[in-house]
């Protein structure tokens, strides 16, 4: 199973992946609407955080109202019956689903497999692999 | 007949890492082509990127195409420097 | 509105404790496209002549370029511009980092702030509120200090650009710090400093529209290839940030030794790229969406420095704390360019202003009692202790603190001489007897002794075709105008300079076209024609302010004294063929003034 794995150590902040991410999805770049964000502690830390498809996930645990699939997979989450509780925004260990006014959460969704933000992480620090 | 001289050869960018090494002591041939082409050989320079990137070989800080009829001699102690195109910093 | 722009500029009075929205008009954009075109158009009409930089009139513009905060690689920059407390003329100083990009998102190509605030203020813009907060408890905080309390307080995610104590001094070489990167040249945080601005917060959720999508990411798969590529961009600059070039410069007899003295320089052993990539580098860092990763953060391991961590060191600081005062411990280059950085410094005209004073102490204009201690070349310690001086304006820091010229003229007898400076702005790290080609940059340069209006030296030492003579005066002069041209454009787009090094204008026009929309942008003589208009633009600011043909020179150093050693040794820089051609196809008249003919082409008027 792939998924994105992440080398924060190789991460420069550039945030090219929240650029390319937010144009594939919304055809405009607003790196505030990207499913991957990197988070910064100037000068020593960036650490990008995106869906590491949880075997176990902990967003579907956490939405009362059965609204999330996942598990082994990016998450669906089901627009109508998502009730904008953000407890799965709370619940992802990675930090990886973010409110989104009153819209659905956003959470990664691979670019229907196209993982963008892969493709033009320059430093590398984005990768896929099969890894646990 | 004309003897070797001895020369300080330096490596910048890329060059560096085709030859191994930032600089290097050796005696060479007085010609300075005769002498660029032995570097060349003995470090495996020409590859084909350095082929198609411009680079340029300097004698003392000179070009080659730019140096005078005397100074296409090398003597001892001079410096011959290879080296890639170089954008602003 | 076209893509790229979010085609509004917001007004702020700093007096009124006011602000207002405008619309910027589409025929302004096309004609001046933004960053340092867009900022010359309206300094030139909003600014009185010969106002006081450092008085109330002032104005500080902030403005991005339409590329600014999208994909296109290095898309970085935004300008401040202004009229100069160090030269007394134009000035645009730009900034990589996140702060542009986030006024962007915030809803805003354009910053104009006029007015002084009564008591130290902080702005803070979240997208369309506005406010104006007290700076009370900021008063003398070093700017690592003033970002940490404002972020703390308004969001991590919220990006400050600020002064610290030497923009609070107005002092003429205080920039203004955004977060590890500067707005270094000029004495912007000097003006900023005037105006009781402390900080300028910035939080944007907004967005950048696209005109034509499919256009504009294939252009950037086209640059990300280009720039992948490229030996530089894609090879040295990565691995060894600006420092890229210091060997070669040092071989070339480039990199100035001593305050331009020109003799040997012992310390490339010690202080070359390799060591500082081997022993110091220890992080790539990259501005807004860029591939290079130039930047570096680096920290002393051992010795005297062992601890000082700063963001570079760049290749202008390794030389301005490095071969210009005779010191090759990379750890107080280090030291002293996070020094720049805490107290809002412009680290190029801080180490050329420390060297300069080492001469004239070593020359007797100054003595230990006047300075506090001795002031010899290769003192790393009496640098670093002058460098505190100089951030604190305190001690002898408040004579070298204004910069060579002035310090110059208070010191006396004939330090004149040496002072290396272009109409008062300090020389950066190349001696243009070595390029002469450099020097004709220097001279025509719109803000003063810049190596960023135009850079000829890597064309004049190894061109890509045809083989230029760097001891030579001839083909210098389109050489240099043809590059002001395109660096005002590059200034003008929101890219950083190191981007286009991979890239041809065609293709820069592809970014720009696909992302805006506007037809005009396509067409690179369009936009190269758009450069000339804003060089010429800037120049008529100048000409306005006072200067002319006798502040287009170089210091006496480079014209009169030979250099003593190098590939250039017994050279000076023959100025004056390159500048009459210089002018002359410029078409200016013989006094380095706009004819009326080259102004009408462009829809220019004095």
């Amino acid at each position: 199973m792939r998924r994105i794995i992440v080398r924060k150590e190789n991460c420069s902040g550039c945030r090219s992946c929240q650029v390319i991410c937010s144009m594939h999805h919304e055809k405009h770049v607003a790196p505030s609407e990207a499913r991957i964000r990197v988070k910064s502690d100037y000068p020593w830390k960036e650490e990008p955080a995106v869906c590491q498809q949880c075997k176990n996930p902990a967003c579907q645990r956490a939405c009362a109202a059965g609204a999330i699939t996942a598990g082994g997979t990016v998450p669906v989450i089901d627009n109508e019956k998502c009730t904008r509780c953000f407890e799965c925004v709370k619940a992802c260990p990675f930090a990886a689903i973010w409110e989104n006014g009153a819209k659905m959460p956003l959470v990664c969704d691979t670019c229907s497999g196209q993982y963008l933000c892969v493709r033009w992480c320059q430093p590398k620090a984005l990768t896929l692999g099969e890894e646990d | 007949m004309n003897s070797k001289v001895k020369v300080k050869v330096q490596f910048l960018g890329p060059f560096r890492e085709t030859a191994g090494k930032r600089q290097d002591v050796l005696e060479v041939e007085p010609d300075v082509r005769a002498a660029i082409a032995e570097i060349e050989r003995i470090f495996q320079l020409k590859t084909p990127e350095s082929e198609l990137a411009p680079s340029g070989v300097f004698v003392n800080g000179r070009h080659v195409s730019l140096l005078s009829k005397e100074k296409m001699l090398l003597k001892d102690n001079d410096i011959i420097t290879f080296m890639h195109y170089v954008s602003g910093g | 509105m076209a893509g790229g722009y979010t085609g509004k500029l917001l007004r702020i009075d700093l007096g009124k404790r006011s602000h207002s929205v405008e619309n910027i008009p589409e025929e302004i954009i096309k004609k001046y496209i933004g960053g340092k075109g867009i900022s010359a158009y309206l300094l030139y009409k909003e600014l009185p002549a010969k106002c006081d930089p450092l008085g109330p009139e002032n104005i500080l513009v902030f403005a991005n370029g339409p590329l600014t905060g999208t994909l296109a690689p290095a898309s970085s920059r935004v300008t401040v511009s202004t009229k100069s407390p160090l030269t007394g003329g134009w000035l645009d100083s730009n900034c990589g980092g996140f702060w542009g990009p986030e006024l962007k998102y915030a809803g805003y190509d354009v910053l104009v702030i006029a007015g002084c605030a009564e008591k130290p203020t902080v702005v803070v813009i979240e997208d369309e509120t506005i406010r104006f907060e007290s700076a009370a408890e900021l008063g003398g905080y070093d700017c690592p200090k003033t970002e940490k309390t404002l972020k703390e307080k308004y969001g991590a995610d919220h990006r400050v650009a600020c002064i610290g104590p030497a923009g609070e001094n107005r002092l003429p070489l205080a920039g203004i710090i955004a977060e590890g990167r500067a707005f270094g040249r000029g004495g912007s945080g000097a003006v900023m400093g005037s105006k009781n601005l402390k900080a300028i917060v910035v939080r944007g959720r907004g967005s950048v529209e696209i005109a034509r999508y499919e256009a504009f990411l294939t252009a950037n798969n086209e640059a990300m290839n280009e720039l992948t590529i490229n030996p530089d961009t894609g090879g040295s600059r990565p691995k060894y940030g600006t420092n890229n070039i210091l060997s070669a410069m040092d071989v070339l007899g480039i990199h100035p030794v001593h305050n331009f003295q020109g003799i040997p320089w012992s310390g490339a052993e010690k202080l070359n790229e390799e060591v500082l990539a081997d022993q110091y580098f220890k992080k790539n860092k990259a501005c807004f969406a860029c591939p290079i990763r130039c930047s570096k953060v680096s920290r002393v391991d051992s010795g005297k420095y062992k601890g000082s961590v700063v963001e570079g060191p760049e290749y202008e600081n390794v030389w301005s704390f490095g071969a210009q005062c005779g010191n090759a411990d990379p750890g107080a280059v280090i030291e002293a360019e996070r020094l720049c950085d805490f107290y809002g410094l412009d680290s190029i005209s801080v180490g050329n202003a420390v060297g300069f004073a080492m001469e004239c102490y070593e020359r007797g204009l100054i003595t230990e009692n006047q300075v506090g201690f001795a002031l010899k070349f290769t003192d790393d310690d009496a640098m670093i202790k002058l460098v505190h001086l100089m951030g604190t304006n305190e001690g002898f820091g408040q004579v070298i603190g204004r910069g060579v010229k002035q310090a110059a003229a208070i010191i006396g007898k004939n330090a004149a001489d040496f002072a290396m400076h272009v109409k008062g702005m300090e020389l950066p790290a190349y001696d243009p007897r070595s390029a002469f080609g450099m020097g004709l940059a220097y001279a025509t340069s719109d803000r003063g002794g810049c190596h960023l209006r135009a850079f000829p030296v890597g064309a004049e030492v190894l061109q890509n075709r045809g083989r230029m003579d760097p001891f030579s005066t001839e083909y210098k002069a389109d050489l240099v105008k043809s590059q002001q041209e395109w660096f005002a454009i590059v200034d003008s787009i929101g890219l950083c300079l190191f981007a286009t090094f991979a890239l041809t204008p065609r293709q820069v026009t592809l970014l720009l076209a696909g992302l805006t929309g506007i037809e005009e942008f396509a067409s690179a003589d369009y936009l190269i024609t758009a450069g000339e208009r804003i060089y010429n633009l800037t120049r008529l600011f100048n000409i306005r302010e006072g200067f002319g043909k006798k502040d287009d020179t170089l210091p006496s150093r480079l014209l009169n004294e030979p250099m003593p050693s190098g590939p250039a040794k017994g050279l000076t820089v023959d100025l004056e063929p390159m500048l009459k051609e210089y002018y002359y196809i410029r078409g200016w008249d013989e006094e380095g003034v706009p004819k009326k003919e080259t102004l009408d082409r462009l829809g220019l008027k004095q």
